[in-house]
C-alpha cells in the first residue's frame, strides 16, 4: 500500500463515520485500553452519559466474548482472523453502529441462531425480564466455577440496543466448512 | 480476621472490606474478563468473617459505574453471602449508588437483591 492509497483508505473512513476500528486479538488489556479511549471519545464528543455507558458496555461484550470464543477453540486462533476477530464502531447521524466479526466453529451456528432470534423476537421489557430470570439462575451455579457471563452477554448487548440485533453467518475464507465467519451489528 | 484493601485497576473497582467497623466499600468499573480472581478472595472473606462474628449491623456500600455481564455473579455471591448472615439474624444494609440518568445501573441493584429478602436495599443517587 502506497501513501495514496492509505490516504484513500483514511479518507474514506472518515466519510463512512468510523470512529473506531479494531481487529486482531482482543486480549485483556487491549480490551481496557479501547473501551477507555471510546470512553473518552464520546464524552468529548458531547455523547450522552447513557449513550456513553451503553457503547462502552456493548463493545466490553462483544470484545470479551470474540476472546472467548479464540481461547475456547484454539484453531480459531489460527488463521485469518488470528486470535479474535473484529469491531468497528461507526457514527451515523443520530445514532452509533457496532458491529462485531468473528470466527466460529460451523457447528455452533444453529445454536447461535437460535439464541439471537430468540432475542430479536423480545421486547425491551421481555429482555429485561430474560435477563432477571438469567441473573436467577446463575445464582444457583457452583461458585467457583468459571463464569463465561452466564449466558447474560447477549441479553446485555439487546437490552442496550435501540433496535433488534442483526447478526449474520457467512462462509470462512480458510474453505474448510469447519468454521464461519459469524457477524453482530447493534445501535446505540 | 482478614482485612481486605485493594486499590483500583482499569477493570476491577477499589475495595475496602473493614471486619472490624463491620463495613464492605467497593466503588469504580468493574468488568474483568475472568471476574472469578477478583471475587473469589471478597466473597470468603467476608463468608468468614460474618460466620465467625455474627455482627449485629453489616453495611455494604457499592458504588459502580460500570459493570460487565460475567461480573454480575460475583457481585450476586457477595449479595447472597450478606443475605445468609441476613437470615442468620444479622442487619444487612446494602447502599447502591448509581448515577440517577444510569438505568441500567438501577435496575442491577434492584435485580441483585431482588430474592434475597434479608438484605436492605438503599438506592443512592450520585452525580457522575
Amino acid at each position: 500500500m502506497n501513501f495514496a492509497n492509505f490516504e484513500s483508505f483514511q479518507k474514506q473512513a472518515r466519510s463512512a463515520g468510523i470512529v473506531f476500528y479494531h481487529t486482531g486479538e482482543f486480549s485483556g488489556p487491549i480490551i481496557s485500553a479501547a473501551a477507555e479511549s471510546l470512553k473518552a471519545r464520546m464524552q468529548e464528543s458531547g455523547a450522552s452519559g447513557p449513550a456513553t455507558r451503553k457503547l462502552f458496555s456493548t463493545f466490553v461484550e462483544m470484545a470479551q466474548n470474540i476472546h472467548h470464543y479464540a481461547s475456547e477453540s484454539p484453531d480459531i486462533a489460527s488463521g485469518a482472523l488470528a486470535g479474535g476477530g473484529t469491531i468497528c464502531v461507526i457514527k451515523g447521524e443520530e445514532e452509533y453502529w457496532i458491529i462485531c466479526a468473528n470466527r466460529i466453529e460451523t457447528a455452533r451456528i444453529l445454536d447461535i441462531s437460535e439464541r439471537l432470534d430468540s432475542l430479536r423476537s423480545m421486547s425491551l421489557e421481555e429482555i429485561k425480564k430474560a435477563y432477571k430470570e438469567q441473573l436467577r439462575n446463575s445464582a444457583h451455579e457452583d461458585e467457583n466455577k468459571e463464569s463465561k457471563g452466564a449466558g447474560l452477554g447477549w441479553l446485555t448487548v439487546a437490552r442496550d440496543s435501540k433496535q433488534p440485533l442483526e447478526y449474520s453467518f457467512s462462509s470462512d475464507s480458510d474453505g474448510s466448512g469447519k468454521y464461519a465467519h459469524f457477524l453482530v451489528k447493534a445501535v446505540i | 480476621m482478614s482485612v481486605i484493601r485493594a486499590e483500583r485497576t482499569q477493570v476491577t473497582p477499589e475495595v475496602i472490606f473493614s471486619p472490624l467497623e463491620n463495613t464492605l466499600h467497593i466503588s469504580g468499573e468493574c468488568y474483568p474478563e475472568n471476574p472469578l480472581p477478583f471475587f473469589v478472595p471478597i466473597v470468603s472473606a467476608l463468608k468468614d468473617h460474618l460466620v465467625a462474628t455474627k455482627p449485629s449491623l453489616f453495611e455494604a456500600h457499592l458504588h459502580l459505574q460500570y459493570v460487565n455481564s460475567a461480573s454480575t455473579k460475583g457481585l450476586q455471591s457477595i449479595i447472597s453471602v450478606l443475605n445468609d448472615a441476613g437470615a442468620a439474624g444479622s442487619a444487612i444494609e446494602v447502599y447502591w449508588a448509581h448515577d440517577p440518568e444510569d438505568d441500567a445501573m438501577e435496575e442491577l441493584g434492584v435485580d441483585l437483591v431482588e430474592d434475597f429478602t434479608h438484605v436492605h436495599l438503599h438506592r443512592v443517587h450520585v452525580a457522575a
